[in-house]
């Protein structure tokens, strides 16, 4: 069997990603327009491979403090849903969540803060597998969502270890989350492994 | 503010080698360890930012892992006139950024991280002389050729010299 590998990828099958990503997070902006009663608007996906070297300077400063809430996924597709939050989002979601207007930064976020924005990416990261899922017909369940607040060169270790196994280069399909009119640079992932990448492109392409 | 030289930076599965008064950079390590070396002689100073302990077949990337890393380190500091048996280390990072994931009952990929820098420094000879790895926070590191000081920042901690 050939050794698939990141560089092999065609035009199309970016195409296909960025296809796939637009209906996981089209939904997800469903979801959370409706969780929050407000206004959410989405990019189009961006899918990229980079060298994992330059992987914590792509989202824009390796020292920035986010929440990262991550997911593993398996079963038919393996990898994890990586949910990057600005302190901002983060601050607002609980805010609106809880009719409140104290949680304004990472300091003074507490037990029921984290568990409700461990609840909220894992409404997003299920809505966005589910739309996957039925476009694929592959079965993918996620792990307990995992949360923590750091730098995001850090965080973003971990999809950097999953790809670097196995090569020296990244791919992310990447959303960036707006509320309202502003951007607040919150980032909802999908990273799947090599395999499943191959897997799911072979399926869609009907092969 | 008086010159302090260049700051060269040191990507994730990279590394590169700086002479007094230049130093080195590499941001927000999470899982990654930060290999620092130094000749205090020849004021010659070493970093290398490895993602993974043991490497592939095959796979021709040595700067990534920690057993290919470090000897590719030293050989590149020798050309730069350091000397192996002057050169003691400093490491830190190696951390568990989202505690329980993934991990099973085997080590996390933090410690065996440090784990396995730790024991390629061991077969080498070069005694470690300060240690920052561990915990749950990201750091970023900075080292100075000019005195071999190794500054930790992290987003909870004031910043650290070893």
């Amino acid at each position: 069997m050939e050794e698939f590998s990141l560089d092999d990828l065609n035009y199309e099958q970016f195409d296909t990603l960025v296809e796939l990503g637009n209906i996981g997070i089209g939904n997800v902006a469903t979801s959370l327009s409706t969780l929050l009663k407000k206004t959410i608007n989405v990019s189009i996906p961006k899918v990229t491979t980079l060298d994992i070297s330059e992987i914590s300077d792509a989202l824009g400063g390796a020292e920035k403090r986010v929440a990262g809430v991550l997911f593993a996924m398996s079963q038919d597709i393996e990898g994890m849903m990586l949910f990057i939050l600005e302190e901002k989002f983060a601050g607002d979601i609980v805010n609106i969540l809880f009719h409140s207007d104290t949680t304004s930064s990472f300091d003074n976020l507490d037990e029921i803060s984290i568990s409700t924005l461990k609840e909220v990416a894992n409404i997003m990261a299920g809505t966005y597998l589910n739309a996957i899922s039925k476009m694929t017909d592959f079965r993918i369940e996620l792990s307990v969502p995992y949360f923590a607040v750091d730098m995001l060169g850090a965080i973003m270790d971990i999809p950097a270890i999953q790809f670097g196994e196995i090569g020296n280069k990244i791919l992310l399909v990447e959303e960036k989350i707006f509320e309202g009119g502003e951007g607040f640079n919150s980032y909802l992932m999908f990273v799947p492994t090599l395999n499943s990448i191959k897997k799911i492109l072979d399926k869609v392409d009907g092969k | 503010m008086e010159n302090k030289g260049m700051i060269v930076k040191v990507g994730i599965a990279d590394l590169n080698v700086v002479t007094s008064p230049d130093s080195l950079i590499s941001y927000a390590l999470g899982s990654c360890v930060g290999i620092c070396l130094y000749d205090n002689l020849a004021k010659v100073a070493g970093m290398s930012h490895i993602l993974l302990p043991v490497s592939k077949p095959g796979d021709e990337n040595l700067m990534k892992y920690a057993d290919t890393a470090i000897p590719l380190l030293i050989k590149k500091m020798e050309e730069q006139k350091a000397s192996k048996f002057r050169l003691k280390a400093k490491i830190a990072g190696g951390a568990n950024m989202f505690q329980a994931f993934a991990t099973g009952n085997t080590a996390s990929i933090g410690d065996r991280n440090v784990e396995m820098t730790k024991e390629v420094l061991k077969k080498l000879g070069i005694q470690i002389i300060a240690e920052e790895t561990g915990g749950s926070t990201g750091r970023t590191i900075e080292f100075h050729a000019e005195d071999g000081i190794l500054s930790i920042k992290s987003l909870s901690h004031q910043i650290k010299e070893i």
